[in-house]
């Protein structure tokens, strides 16, 4: 904790205090983007691991087969499935669809950071723009870290006029 | 990982003590955290500041060893607070005995049925009131840290500048989205979303540590179970508040 945050604090009203308390309060009636709500690893986990009851790979496995730079594409390809599927059961469940929607792109930005590949159907200058604003507005350096290395490999290679890796 | 990330109370607690190195570390981690609500707190009831000094610094000294203050703390026992909050109350207690011809003089209601053991000094509210203030400071400026060294990492600084100028600015001067774009040749919605980005680090930051900070049964753990008690725990921070 530092002084400079303690002396603006102690500028504050009691209003103030309880206006900064509320911001973190899920009863804040304003829209959310659910996917930059996902606090972390251990957040994501917690949400996952409902859905994944009675899977062979419980979320945990999940989770550091995306963040590990050492997993292969297939295994990566085999969770992007996964992942899409827990996302549409997950509908009524926004928290839960969120955290199923990040394991999905977690997926494809892996395999696109670490190996070069892409292995979504959908061009990777598309994926693009969501991954940027992913790397820097998600609150998790892991999880934003996966993005920015995703975004950086792109940048790296060589795309054709559709937006797919020349290899 | 957020870097830094605040530990627990209870870790911390159970790090101070230990009689070693690291337990005297853990000491003055423990003393620096939470000095200013311990000394809020026995200012109001005391009123005298070189007292509220000596008090807070015996009450970090008792700690640790054997008959310490929190020697029979536990984190399913309730709220850490609430704990600090009644050690310091047996602490002011204590003293008032010491002082016990003192005390009768400034509250010679308790002259008589029980004593000072059963007393319910006039200044605990108002001390309470104070320590509640200070935590609640304390809490934040934690938070508030953590954000901060996300947002530079992030190179959020204009993030971090607009969040700073709408929430921790002069109370009676809170400026309008307007004017916070106009500072930075940007339009309302472009500071807003700006400010937004930082509000949601400095929700998930505080919600994190205040999820170390509660006690959920294991077999509880569900994620909308964990997020109801943290709300919980915000408004139980928010109420004793007075504008």
């Amino acid at each position: 904790m530092s002084d400079l945050e303690i002396s603006r604090l102690d500028h504050c009203t009691g209003r103030q205090l309880k206006e900064l308390l509320e911001l973190a309060s899920t009863d804040e009636k304003t829209a959310r983007n659910w996917l930059l709500e996902i606090g972390g690893l251990e957040q994501m986990e917690d949400l996952l691991t409902e859905m994944c009851a009675g899977a062979p790979q419980s979320a945990g496995e999940l989770l550091r087969a995306v963040c590990s730079p050492d997993t292969p594409v297939e295994a990566l390809v085999s969770i992007k499935s996964i992942a899409k599927r827990l996302a549409v059961a997950a509908a009524g469940s926004p928290a839960q669809h969120a955290a199923a929607t990040l394991l999905y792109h977690l997926s494809i930005a892996s395999a696109l950071g670490c190996h070069a590949r892409n292995i979504s159907s959908r061009e990777v200058a598309a994926r693009l723009p969501l991954y940027r604003n992913l790397a820097s507005e998600l609150s998790d350096d892991v999880l934003a870290g996966i993005f920015e290395k995703a975004v950086s490999s792109a940048s790296s290679v060589d795309l054709d006029a559709g937006g797919r890796i020349v290899s | 990982m957020l870097e830094r990330f605040p530990e627990t109370s209870w870790t911390l607690l159970a790090r101070a003590r230990r009689h070693c190195d690291e337990g005297v570390r853990a000491r003055e981690d423990f003393a620096q955290r939470y000095y200013r609500p311990v000394r809020e707190f026995l200012l109001v009831l005391v009123q005298d500041t070189d007292q509220a000094d000596e008090l807070a610094q015996e009450f970090f000294t008792r700690v640790s060893g054997a008959g310490g203050i929190f020697e029979h703390a536990h984190p399913a026992k309730g709220a850490f607070r609430n704990y600090l909050k009644q050690a310091l109350r047996n602490l002011a207690a204590d003293y008032h005995r010491r002082n016990r011809q003192e005390a009768f003089q400034m509250h010679p209601d308790q002259a008589d049925g029980g004593g000072w053991d059963g007393m319910e000094l006039s200044g605990f509210s108002a001390a309470e009131a104070a320590f509640h203030q200070a935590w609640v400071k304390v809490t934040l400026a934690e938070a508030l840290t953590s954000v901060r060294a996300l947002c530079l990492k992030r190179k959020q600084e204009m993030h971090l500048d607009l969040f700073e100028a709408r929430y921790l600015g002069e109370a009676d001067l809170t400026p309008t989205w307007d004017e916070l774009g106009a500072r930075y040749g940007m339009d309302q919605k472009a500071a807003r979303e700006r400010a937004d980005t930082v509000v949601r680090h400095f929700r998930l930051v505080l919600r994190r540590m205040l999820r170390n900070e509660i006690e959920i049964p294991s077999g509880a753990r569900r994620p909308h179970v964990i997020e109801a008690a943290i709300d919980d725990e915000i408004r139980a921070l928010l109420s004793p508040l007075r504008d």
